[in-house]
């Protein structure tokens, strides 16, 4: 019972990658002139990611590389989006700063951990961190702008909610995982929990591409 | 469940429910910046439009004042110079009397040019714009008018000056068109923190505000609150009529002259 649960939850999973992915694709025209263009090639890696580390584990008995390096990718394209959306030069400066404190982070984390057993912990958490601190200035900005701007219609608002409901759910879920329990399969609630966030991650980000307006 | 696996559920529960709460009310704050931002940008909007009605009122308003000085003073005494001449046919001592008049005449036209030069015109501040104008009633001769400014002039922004202006010109031809009245006394008071505008004439008056809707009241009153001015018009049957206009200049923008 828990085995096909698990099963079906985990093709659900899949499915909101997958729905994501497709809107992205077919309402790419809205935001082809932002630098959010390469979020859908993002999505497509994340998808082939998925699918394929189901397998990788099969036939490596080992996938955390691919989500180690998925991780960097997914951390250092969000930083270029909001460096670049975010229009404060003292903003600006910060994103800098954090993408430094990144890097430094998983250039030791690399040299502390094998990157081919273990997940980047030090790393990850870092990224999220500092993704979330780049979404507070990105939302300080929308809150002192001057003009009328509709939210509702601005793809990096949706996609900016997703990434902080997801990292601020899941910073406290990596974390109990690393220090109580060694396996993941241990922390069963904990692990379902995630794939909620990713849940609603992704119907952001699907939302978001629905309902952005071409600037 | 384990107790600790429990533990981090409830914490990633209580972190989602503040993001929740940090989301809404970013939302919320959001949404009233804009109603804000959409309501001064209205404002400004109607103040410009309203602005530039009352430009092409003024020029209009200039142009009348202008046909009316030529046909009433300058056509005036051109016909008395021709009558002259036609009888200086027999008395041609009485030339010297016709030259005085023609003089008169030019004297008069070149004021008149002065007066409509464009460049003047857009150059002169609320106090220059009011005398020319009370000049122009006394020496036309419509009415006895009298202008008094008192305290420290300011500038208050030309915009609103122009606004004010043209709530005075109304005011002025309603009291030459339609009050009878034989003297207009205009007062501007330039007090610290605000600027008061007397203008009372002591024509027939009138009882109710419905006599006097019809003769651009309403426009008055609106562009009054265009510019955030107070303004009061009260009249008595048979006394007269008086407009009281307070405006409080914003402070960060007083500039002295």
């Amino acid at each position: 019972m828990d085995e096909l649960f698990n099963s079906v939850f985990h093709y659900i999973v899949l499915s909101f990658y997958g729905i994501a992915t497709v809107t992205a694709i077919l309402f790419y025209g809205k935001y082809k002139h932002t630098v959010l263009k390469y979020f859908v090639w993002i999505l497509i890696y994340n998808l082939i990611n998925e699918i394929s580390a189901k397998y990788v584990y099969y036939w490596l008995d080992r996938n955390v590389i691919m989500y180690n390096v998925y991780n960097t990718v997914f951390f250092s394209y969000f930083f270029y989006v909001f460096w670049n959306f975010v229009k404060g030069k003292t903003y600006k400066k910060w994103i800098v700063y954090s993408v430094i404190l990144f890097l430094i982070a998983t250039v030791i984390n690399v040299f502390t951990v094998n990157a081919y057993y273990d997940s980047l912990m030090i790393s990850y958490i870092t990224g999220a961190c500092l993704i979330i601190f780049c979404i507070i200035l990105y939302y300080i900005e929308i809150l002192s702008d001057t003009r009328v701007l509709h939210i509702r219609e601005d793809l990096l608002f949706w996609i900016s909610i997703g990434l902080l409901l997801f990292y601020v759910g899941y910073i406290p879920i990596k974390l109990s995982r690393e220090f109580f329990a060694g396996n993941d399969d241990l922390f069963i609630t904990l692990y379902n929990v995630q794939r909620i966030l990713i849940i609603i991650m992704y119907s952001c980000f699907t939302m978001g591409f629905i309902w952005t307006k071409k600037k | 469940m384990d107790q600790k696996e429990i533990a981090g559920l409830v914490s990633v529960l209580i972190l989602l429910l503040l993001v929740g709460v940090i989301i809404t009310l970013f939302i919320v704050f959001v949404r009233r910046k804009n109603k804000l931002v959409e309501e001064q940008e209205r404002t400004k909007k109607a103040f410009e439009k309203e602005l530039s009605e009352t430009q092409i009122e003024i020029r209009e308003e200039t142009l009348r004042n202008i046909s009316w000085e030529l046909h009433d003073n300058i056509g005036q005494l051109m016909t008395l110079a021709k009558i002259q001449v036609q009888l200086a046919k027999d008395r041609p001592e009485t030339l010297e009397e016709v030259a005085q008049t023609i003089g008169k005449g030019i004297h008069e036209l070149r004021t008149l040019s002065k007066l409509i030069n464009p460049e003047a015109l857009k150059s002169l501040n609320l106090i220059e714009a009011l005398n020319m104008e009370i000049e122009r009633f006394n020496r036309l001769e419509f009415l006895k008018s009298n202008f008094l400014v008192t305290g420290k002039q300011y500038d208050i922004g030309n915009e609103k000056e122009i606004i004010i202006f043209r709530i005075l010109q109304e005011f002025f031809s309603n009291t030459i068109k339609h009050s009878k009245a034989s003297h207009l006394n205009v007062e501007i008071n330039y007090k610290a923190d605000k600027l008061f505008i007397l203008a009372q004439d002591n024509g027939i008056g009138f009882a109710s505000d419905a006599d006097y809707s019809g003769i651009g009241m309403k426009n008055m009153k609106n562009r009054a609150k265009v510019i955030g001015a107070d303004l009061k018009i009260t009249s008595e049957k048979d006394k007269g009529t008086a407009l009281k206009l307070t405006y409080e200049p914003n402070p960060e923008k007083l500039d002295d002259i």
